[in-house]
């Protein structure tokens, strides 16, 4: 189904595991130390970037704009990779799902146009009312739909609706035709190659089920309680 | 101002300019934020660990201190448990590699004046810093 690049290896060894609590728990301990010395590396090198932005000339104008973005892509990383093997604990609220997505609409329909690509919003007839992290969900379905607009085929179109049925949310994402392609573009390891399974992750959290299939393009389904159970 | 790594009594004798006491175990991480605050115009003294930090402690009454989370014997909090009893006026910033959960970061949002996440903000903590430090009379940072 998918090519087999280490970077798409890496998303679905690490989308089984975050859709998994007991595979998550049992990474979450073995990589905590691990975690840790790599964050204190990590915050090294940032201090001494610091240091060195501070005394130091750069060589041209745009040196330190263009060298940031790689230092930040490797701390979004780390956090990606942490939110990913770690129990989420989650600070849920009771609301409308159309509030989250409203405040989000025109950046994803913006990331989406810098590759031709149209982007529909379908809201439900009625709201969707029921409980999620704002933040958790805001930030699974962002980095989700930026990752889709970069490595999805350029010039197809893609269609974002949600509603609420049965005690459960269902949100979907669909693809049009282009055929599978979870990431060619990403097999730098960077942050992309996280995005599908921090989604899982978040959506897991919430007591929830992804479900993707790539028969026609791709369809993304996500359910979850609109009351979540309390842990 | 190079107060790092000496012994407690050379670093407390060496001035008696409100001081920065900052620990952690991880040692380039403690060499780089001892350079930052000292450029930043703030005097500093460095502990490899809690109980060193105690030891400073005792000697002189630090200004600030900034200590990390995870270390080996006396932890974070266990430090900043025992200078809350004996300084309570002595403001407490935490630096932590660790990935918490909100209930966690509201424990020690109780106990800390500020909380970082390694890696840490610069700026930010610097602006923090300096809300905490007397003015040194001079401008930080150009």
């Amino acid at each position: 189904m998918l090519e087999s690049t280490p970077a798409n290896e890496l998303t679905t060894s690490l989308f089984r595991i975050a859709t998994d609590p007991v595979q998550t728990e049992s990474l979450h301990k073995l990589l905590g130390a691990f975690c840790h010395q790599c964050r204190n590396v990590l915050n090294s090198m940032k201090l001494s970037l610091y240091l060195a932005k501070r005394e130091h000339p750069p060589a041209s104008p745009n040196f330190w704009s263009e060298f940031e973005p790689g230092y930040l892509a490797v701390e979004q990383f780390y956090d990606r990779l942490q939110a990913i093997c770690r129990p989420m604990a989650l600070t849920p609220i009771k609301a409308s799902l159309e509030l989250l997505i409203d405040d989000r609409r025109n950046a994803w329909v913006s990331a989406m146009g810098e590759r031709q690509r149209s982007l529909a919003i379908v809201a439900p007839p009625e709201p969707a009312i029921g409980q999620f992290d704002p933040v958790r969900l805001g930030e699974g379905l962002d980095v989700f739909i930026h990752w889709r607009a970069r490595v999805g085929p350029s010039n197809t179109p893609a269609e974002l609706s949600w509603s609420c049925a049965d005690g459960r949310f269902l949100l979907e994402w669909i693809e049009q035709g282009g055929g599978p392609t979870i990431s060619s573009e990403s097999q730098d390891g960077g942050p992309a190659v996280l995005s599908l399974p921090f989604l899982a992750r978040v959506i897991s959290a919430h007591g929830g089920t992804l479900d993707l299939n790539f028969t026609q393009g791709l369809h993304l389904r996500i359910q979850w309680p609109v009351d979540l159970p309390h842990r | 101002m190079a107060l790092s790594l000496l012994s407690p009594s050379t670093a407390a004798s060496r001035s008696w300019k409100p001081y920065v006491l900052v620990v952690d175990d991880h040692l380039s991480s403690l060499k780089r934020m001892s350079q930052i605050i000292e450029r930043a115009g703030h005097s500093c003294v460095t502990a490899e660990s809690a109980s060193q930090a105690l030891t400073f402690c005792e000697k002189r009454r630090p200004q600030v201190v900034v200590t990390d989370l995870s270390m080996p014997n006396l932890d974070g909090c266990g430090l900043a448990s025992w200078l809350s009893q004996r300084y309570p006026s002595v403001p407490l910033m935490l630096m932590t590699g660790q990935a918490l959960d909100a209930p966690e970061l509201v424990v020690l949002r109780r106990r800390f004046t500020e909380v970082f996440f390694k890696p840490v903000d610069v700026d930010w903590f610097l602006q923090c810093l300096d809300r905490l430090m007397p003015s040194s009379g001079f401008s930080s940072r150009s």
